[in-house]
């Protein structure tokens, strides 16, 4: 009995798919949308599978027909991504690969009811141990982000106010979206660009208003303590008069609220906002970093593309408050996030959307005709 | 990690076994197919259809032509890898409960559950490595007879000079294949050794238990090198072939699951460091207590199978070797 891992390597090239016609293996399960339309019964013949070309994302439209339980003739619209995958392994493994086939119940069965890859399972890293573990949350929430934001506001507060009423005198019409300074230089060689600092203070001082109306949430506490002495904004004007925890519906003008019927969630679609113009790099987590200074934060839906994962460039967001969605509007409204200038507006309601998705097909191509024959898959054989 | 889920077999899952190349995976179920996957892709390749009970344990020849399953129908059966076809039919008195080809393939072990009877021992056959593998010995060659309770792994030393089995009595013990005598046998568990596995140079070997230990022994001495204690009764460990890594899984005992929160049971897969002795982290994921663990032969990934009917093939993330070569 002679080992056959021999030293030499040749090279194994594999479609994992290419098996028998009706299977469709793991790999393409998760890309594929199926269409089935039935079509006629008793067709005479079945026409042969067609593929298509790959498209730009390398995805290949495979439409074939079979014979369902009942009898009729379906077609099947699958969309396909292949991918080679070039593996240098032993003679023995590409021999098998090459020469073996499937057996048994393997043989008759689908590949797609026994093999899924769905979901995305993270390592959970053990880095610290059950004693200083509490010891540490307590000391991430109190150096956490609400300290960072502070002490940008805090620089922001004394460096650019000194020389800015200087500036203001020359009417420039070159206005820093960023800082406001007035012909000092463009938005985008603004020195505080990417800092939170001035969206934080204007997050804090619109707090400020709000809870003299009474209207607000607060406690959210981004740099909170900047702006004045404590006890006039933050938690200590919600009423509990000391740092505990208090519930929202506690807290003053909850009542109000309530009266008024804006719950946290029934409004939400009115409080909707659309941002555009969003860098592919963004994630749910900047935007709730980007969003949450103007207030509390429902939902924050980024849009991506179905096959590649990628972020297209939009994103919808829910303030609980209509009044944190309006401030969030004003202030992000051309913006500059990353390398691009952020478009913000009231997300329109689903009927509204066909009719003003300009921007959204214009960043996701593709999607449109990613289904090519789905929507006229009714026509019956000849 | 994106890991596959396998869903060949209808019952919990009894073992998992790479091929030593890495390229196929055989996985043996309480239902009666032995199944065959590409490790890579996790397309099932195969299943073996013969066995009459729940099939306990499996073994591949070196070469991965034969496979060598032992099945509760008190049968153990040889098996053409390639093709599903069964060739050969060894019969003990009890079911078999584990199955291992030497290196070499010119001698093999079944050893039979304490059950109807019989005591649990290790029978020795030997195998003909003739080319069409149906000319076989009936008779074992020696029986090794000492463990009080049922075997529950045994695994061959890398010269075939000497096996080690565990056993449900919570020993392990050293056996000597010429003369078929205990060469020596420690006890360390409280309560069931339910697994069993070599590391790669055959020097260390680590042992899981039914009490939430696992413990680390060194081969020729037998003596413990290092325990670990965890927080639920341990089904399945392995040892890294590539890291100083142990995985080990269990959790509550299957009768129990429905009777308490599906946190409590504790199903995750968690990975030791065998010198620092702590934790590194988990992978969940089954959704009852894990049975069987294997790291693929060089290391870069690892399955699990679990009461829940289902393996899970992981590759590991370029994350893993980051972060622990960090550690």
């Amino acid at each position: 009995m002679s080992l056959r891992v021999a030293n030499a390597e040749t090279e194994l090239e594999r479609e994992p798919w290419e098996e028998a016609d009706d299977e469709q293996p793991y790999a393409t399960a998760q890309r594929t949308r199926g269409a089935q339309t039935p079509l006629t019964k008793d067709a005479p013949g079945l026409p042969p599978p067609q593929v298509s070309d790959p498209d730009a994302e390398g995805c290949v439209t495979i439409t074939d027909y079979y014979v369902n339980d009942e009898g009729y003739v379906v077609r099947r619209t699958r969309r396909v991504r292949r991918r080679l995958e070039r593996r240098r392994v032993c003679a023995a493994v590409a021999e098998r690969h090459r020469r073996w086939r499937k057996f048994g119940l393997a043989a008759a069965g689908n590949t797609n009811t026994t093999t899924q890859a769905n979901e995305d399972i993270p390592i959970e890293w053990n880095t610290r141990s059950a004693d200083d573990s509490d010891a540490e949350e307590r000391g991430e929430a109190e150096t956490g982000p609400g300290a960072a934001a502070a002490s940008a506001t805090a620089d922001w507060n004394t460096k650019p106010s000194g020389s800015g009423e200087e500036l203001m005198t020359n009417k420039s019409i070159v206005v820093c979206r960023i800082c406001g300074r007035v012909g000092d230089h463009w938005t985008l060689r603004c020195p505080y660009k990417g800092l939170q600092g001035p969206l934080g203070e204007l997050g804090a001082n619109d707090r400020d208003a709000q809870t003299e109306t009474g209207a607000g949430f607060t406690g959210i506490g981004v740099a909170g303590n900047a702006n004045g002495p404590p006890g006039t904004n933050g938690v200590a004007t919600a009423g509990s008069g000391s740092s505990r925890y208090v519930p929202p519906s506690m807290r003053s003008g909850a009542s109000a609220r309530l009266r008024e019927g804006d719950s946290l969630y029934g409004r939400r679609e009115e409080n909707s906002i659309r941002i555009s113009n969003l860098t592919e790099a963004a994630t749910e987590d900047d935007l709730r970093q980007l969003l949450e200074p103007f207030g509390r934060v429902v939902r924050i839906y980024l849009a991506r593309d179905k096959y590649t994962g990628a972020p297209k460039g939009f994103a919808f967001a829910a303030f609980a408050e209509r009044s944190a969605a309006e401030r969030c509007i004003a202030k992000l409204n051309g913006f500059g996030y990353d390398h691009l200038i952020l478009s913000v507006e009231w997300a329109r309601p689903s009927g509204e959307r066909s009719t003003s998705t300009g921007t959204a097909a214009s960043t996701a191509p593709g999607l449109a005709s990613a289904l090519p024959g789905s929507g006229a898959g009714t026509s019956s054989l000849p | 990690m994106r890991p596959l889920l396998l869903k060949g077999h209808e019952r919990p899952l009894t073992q998992l076994k790479f091929n030593p190349e890495g390229d196929l995976l055989f996985t043996t179920a309480k239902d009666t197919r032995p199944t065959v996957w590409w490790a890579s892709t996790g397309e099932r390749l195969g299943t073996y259809e013969g066995h009459t009970g729940a099939v306990w344990a499996c073994d591949v020849f070196w070469d991965s032509t034969r496979l060598v399953t032992g099945s509760a129908d008190n049968t153990a059966r040889l098996w053409e890898v390639q093709t599903g076809r069964e060739l050969f039919r060894w019969s003990l008195r009890s079911s078999v409960r584990s199955v291992g080809v030497a290196p070499g393939c010119r001698l093999m072990h079944l050893a039979n559950s304490k059950l109807l009877g019989q005591e649990s021992c290790i029978h020795l056959f030997r195998l003909k490595p003739d080319d069409d593998g149906r000319d076989q010995e009936k008779e074992p060659i020696s029986v090794f007879q000492g463990h009080t309770a049922t075997i529950t792994a045994a695994i061959w030393y890398n010269t075939a000079e000497f096996l080690i089995s565990a056993s449900e009595d919570g020993t392990v013990r050293k056996w000597d294949v010429e003369t078929g005598k205990e060469r020596d046998h420690a006890k360390r568990h409280k309560k069931a050794i339910t697994d069993l596995k070599f590391s790669k140079d055959n020097q260390f070997f680590l042992t899981g238990s039914a009490d939430g230990t696992a413990v680390l022994w060194d081969t020729h001495n037998m003596q413990e090198v290092k325990s670990f204690v965890l927080d639920r009764p341990l089904n399945a460990v392995d040892l890294s072939p590539l890291m100083p890594h142990a995985v080990v899984g269990g959790g509550q005992e299957a009768s129990q699951v429905t009777t308490t929160a599906g946190k409590a049971g504790k199903f995750a897969a968690s990975f030791l460091h065998l010198v620092y002795g702590q934790e590194l982290f988990s992978v969940k994921g089954h959704f009852g207590p894990i049975n069987c663990l294997s790291f693929t032969p060089d290391g870069r990934g690892f399955a699990s199978g679990g009461e829940d009917g289902y393996v899970r093939l992981h590759h590991f993330d370029e994350e893993y070797f980051r972060l622990s070569s960090e550690m």
